[in-house]
């Protein structure tokens, strides 16, 4: 295990966190807060404590798998606990987990939040909470290799362990050329939504946090009733497009701009499943408000949209509070949770591409039983999938489920019922943020115990770096020599 | 610059891993599956699997935005087609490994399947040259040159006769410059102070004028008879390419080939080299034509073992020198530690030739692998806007494992000390290992 060279890595992520630090400064000092100082004191400190621990370390020597997993889940962690600084500092939070708690809960675009109170909390805050998305949704180790163009090999490993998804594509072939390209389409489309929103009348300030949270799938809002504060359908519906383009994979968002063809989207196999599901749920629930509730055709189609695409592509807003829906609706919201968006994407969660292997696969097994001496591949998009890579989809699929099981048996320990213990965990694992029951879209995570949102913020964290990257950390020879 | 390199094979992964230190974005083709996946694991590169020959696959590999195409697979026809076709996409430069003979051949009738093909590289005459220019210096292990053939870089063996041995470097005695860039000890490799010791049996890398080089290695105790009498096992087309080269030098060439259709071929091809008939493994044979008098004895064939058994038992008859054509590399230090003077890898040398062609008119003049992969010479011109020009030696924080050797100025050639400054124009010869070398190039490229 080469510590030096984790250490330096380590040093160059809170360099980047430090200094992101400096937005929110500029937004308090512009609206003339009080709190401008705690986030100048967590830059300061951050910054410092990065430089100091790249300065004497350097990255040298070997550089390979082991150690790229160790400095991406490192990397999430100080993020988290550096970037709870300024909660605590302003005073936001009086403990340190509900400051973790809400910074990873940022930084894993989950949008789970302790805070009962949104309004009341000064602009740097609002800010901070949503630019940990924003950072966290790209990712901070593709910033890392963006920015570190001389990585080399390293960065590819690093690359591999923090994106999401069961592939990792390369669109240029060095990959720090690939990371900026993600970069510089995740801020275009950053840019474009943020002035829609603010052409239809959003407060700049509003408009930027809100972007932040749906390019990034994230659900921090900046009002205490979500999305659901502001009137104007034509805002739901912006909002409704940006959350379904940021669950789908960013490299096809590149390529279709680069070639200009928007046919791009439909020959990827993954994006016709991606909206083939969104389309199907919409539909249904639609339907089922239609018939329930005495609304209009639009605002039905339009409550069921919004609903459906920020569960699926994990982001967390909300304009109904779901809670007051019929059974069925519920339960379509909760099996979504366990779809995600897709590869490639900011979206969290099992990921439409594993789904569509799992299926495909599926169905060359009952292929098989009919025909036993066939041979058979599952293929996507044409081309044949490794039988190593069915197994890792499959294991992966397995692993959640078993975690999330496990864990709905630790909540319920902590006192919740089964529909908020199951919820909260699903919620969480899958970077999604709000659940059911008591923490259902109105309510909050604060009444859960400490040890509980220490437990929560890490199956954020599995969930983001998709539990391989963090879970080999728990093997003992990982750490051997 | 984009590189589209077609065949992941050790020439293949060697040019992607070089360009890719000197900056250049690569994308490699590679047919297999398990292949593809060791370079995707292993180099900051594209990966695309799939026939390098299929527009398909070109355009999956960007071929409309590549300058440059090598095509170093297996098939020469592949090869081939996939040089035309980059041609038709608008690759400015386009390289073919191409082995059968038979499509190299220039009839003089300006047709030719090459139309397009910029560099066409045949691994086994480039083989036949490299192994000329050793049997040209029979003491040496290895021999690269720099500047115009001015320069002269040499692997050679201390004797433990030698009076060298056991002495510091800073104490040899040698009027000439010169400079020691690397000793290999016991399979290591080292780069040496002036307090570090020449022991017998240390394998040394030395850079010195081309002139002086004779004077130096006497002094060294390295230095060896000319070579008069060269035996050769296998009149495959390195066999013939390397006799023919031979006769005309004034060697006397004997060739032994196992297939009669083939001497016949051989025989009337070449005009002052004697063909013999006869089987590799026939000891009778060897002793009856003095295979124990060579001075040079180079083995051919395509089955190493073979190559390595027939290497082993002249040299126990007494021939000074053996050569032994390796095709697994891996293999070649393994055979010169059981008594094979030198183990040739025709992959590494079509990798060499193939980029010194790659760095013409770059600020890389070139780039050599050394004893099998495991260091590189570099050969670059500093520019203007080099982060070394101007700079004095010493306050240049050099990479460990790196070393320069040469300052080539005004066809003059200098051995640089600390005090030194490189200037722009001047064109330095850098020894390194694999390791730096990424980090070397980063001071002379822009």
């Amino acid at each position: 295990m080469n510590y030096r060279s984790i250490i330096a890595a380590l040093g160059v992520v809170l360099i980047i966190i430090g200094s992101s630090m400096i937005l929110p400064l500029l937004w308090s000092l512009y609206y003339g807060d009080y709190d401008w100082s705690a986030f100048l004191l967590s830059s300061i400190v951050t910054m410092i404590t990065g430089l100091i621990a790249y300065k004497a370390t350097g990255m040298k020597g070997e550089f390979r798998t082991k150690e790229a997993f160790a400095v991406v889940s490192l990397s999430w962690i100080i993020a988290s606990a550096f970037g709870a600084a300024p909660y605590l500092l302003t005073g936001t939070f009086a403990s340190f987990a509900d400051a973790f708690f809400e910074t990873m809960s940022g930084f894993t675009t989950t949008g789970a939040s302790v805070l009962t109170d949104i309004e009341i909390l000064p602009h740097g805050i609002l800010f901070w909470r949503s630019l940990t998305h924003w950072l966290g949704g790209m990712g901070i180790i593709v910033l890392f290799v963006a920015v570190l163009s001389s990585l080399g090999v390293c960065g590819l490993q690093m690359f591999r362990a923090e994106s999401p998804g069961p592939v990792a594509e390369k669109i240029k072939p060095r990959i720090s050329a690939t990371a900026k390209i993600l970069w510089y389409t995740y801020v275009g489309l950053t840019i474009a939504e943020t002035l829609i929103l603010w052409l239809l009348g959003m407060p700049l300030f509003d408009a930027l946090c809100h972007t932040f949270g749906t390019l990034a799938t994230g659900g921090f809002s900046t009002k205490n009733a979500s999305i659901g504060y502001y009137t104007s359908p034509m805002i739901h519906w912006v909002i409704i497009v940006f959350m379904f383009l940021s669950g789908a994979n960013f490299t096809l968002h590149y390529l279709a701009l680069k070639g200009r063809d928007i046919k791009t989207f439909w020959r990827n196999g993954e994006f016709r499943l991606y909206t083939t599901i969104t389309l199907l749920f919409i539909s249904i629930l639609a339907g089922v408000l239609i018939i329930s509730t005495n609304q209009s055709f639009e605002t039905s189609l339009r409550q069921a949209a919004f609903q459906v695409i920020s569960i699926m592509t994990t982001t967390g807003y909300a304009t109904a509070d779901f809670e007051l829906w019929p059974y069925l609706g519920k339960v379509l919201l909760l099996m979504l949770m366990f779809v995600g968006g897709c590869s490639g994407s900011t979206g969290g969660s099992i990921k439409v591409g594993r789904i569509l292997i799992l299926l495909k696969q599926a169905r060359i097994e009952l292929q098989r039983a009919l025909h036993p001496r066939a041979i058979l591949n599952a293929k996507v998009n044409n081309k044949p999938i490794s039988s190593e890579m069915v197994m890792n989809v499959q294991q992966f699929f397995f692993i959640y489920i078993a975690i999330t099981g496990a864990s709905v048996v630790i909540m319920s320990a902590l006192g919740l019922d089964l529909i908020s213990a199951f919820t909260s965990v699903a919620a969480t694992i899958g970077n999604i943020g709000p659940g059911l029951g008591k923490v259902g879209p109105t309510q909050n995570y604060s009444f859960i115990p400490d040890v509980g949102k220490y437990y929560l913020s890490f199956l954020m964290l599995l969930g983001r770096l998709e539990l391989y990257t963090v879970l080999v950390l728990f093997v003992p020879s990982f750490w051997k020599k | 610059m984009r590189v589209i390199i077609i065949g992941a094979g050790k020439i293949g992964f060697n040019i992607a891993r070089i360009l890719v230190e000197q900056g250049h974005d690569i994308v490699v083709i590679e047919k297999d599956d398990a292949r593809a996946r060791v370079l995707q694991e292993n180099l900051d590169i594209q990966v695309v699997v799939g026939n390098g020959a299929g527009t398909k696959v070109l355009v999956e590999a960007g071929i409309g935005e590549a300058n440059l195409l090598v095509a170093v697979t297996e098939v020469d026809e592949i090869n081939m087609i996939a040089c035309i076709l980059a041609k038709s996409y608008g690759v400015e430069k386009t390289v073919a490994r191409v082995r059968n003979y038979e499509y190299v051949q220039d009839d003089n009738s300006g047709k030719s399947a090459f139309a397009g093909i910029d560099l066409i590289i045949n691994p086994e005459l480039v083989t036949a040259r490299e192994i000329a220019k050793r049997i040209d210096v029979p003491e040496a292990l290895d021999v690269v040159y720099f500047g115009d053939g001015n320069i002269q870089l040499l692997e050679l063996k201390i004797m433990s006769e030698a009076v060298v041995a056991e002495k510091h470097l800073k104490d040899l005695n040698i009027p000439y410059p010169f400079i020691i860039v690397a000793i290999v000890r016991a399979g290591e490799m080292l780069i040496p102070h002036g307090d570090d010791k020449l022991m017998a049996n240390d394998i040394i890398f030395i850079l010195a004028k081309t002139k002086d080089m004779m004077k130096i290695e006497r002094l060294l105790g390295t230095e060896r008879k000319k070579a008069e009498r060269v035996m050769i096992l296998g009149g495959g087309f390195t066999g013939y390419h390397l006799a023919k080269i031979l006769e005309e030098r004034r060697y006397s060439v004997k060739i032994i080939e196992k297939e009669y259709k083939r001497c016949m071929d051989l025989s009337n091809a070449l005009n002052n080299t004697l063909v013999l008939h006869g089987d590799a493994a026939d000891i009778d044979l060897l002793k009856s034509e003095g295979a124990g008098d060579a001075d040079v004895f180079v083995c051919l064939t395509d089955d190493d073992k073979l190559n390595l058994l027939v290497s082993l038992i002249v040299k126990h008859l007494g021939a000074k020198k053996t050569i032994a054509q390796v095709r697994r590399s891996d293999y070649i230090s393994l055979m010169e530690s059981v008594g094979i003077d030198v183990g040739i890898s025709p992959r590494t040398l079509t990798a060499n030739a193939i980029l010194r062609f790659i760095n013409r008119g770059n600020n890389v003049v070139s780039v050599t692998l050394l004893s099998d992969d495991k260091a590189e010479m570099m050969e670059f011109i500093v520019s203007q806007q080099s982060k070394i020009a101007n700079k004095k030696l010493k306050d240049i924080n050099f990479p460990n494992g790196a070393i320069i050797g040469t300052i080539y100025r005004n066809n003059k050639m200098l051995i640089p000390k600390g005090e030194e400054c490189l200037k722009p124009g001047d064109v330095v010869t850098v020894f390194a290992l694999p390791k730096s070398s990424s980090r070397i190039i980063d001071y002379f490229v822009v």
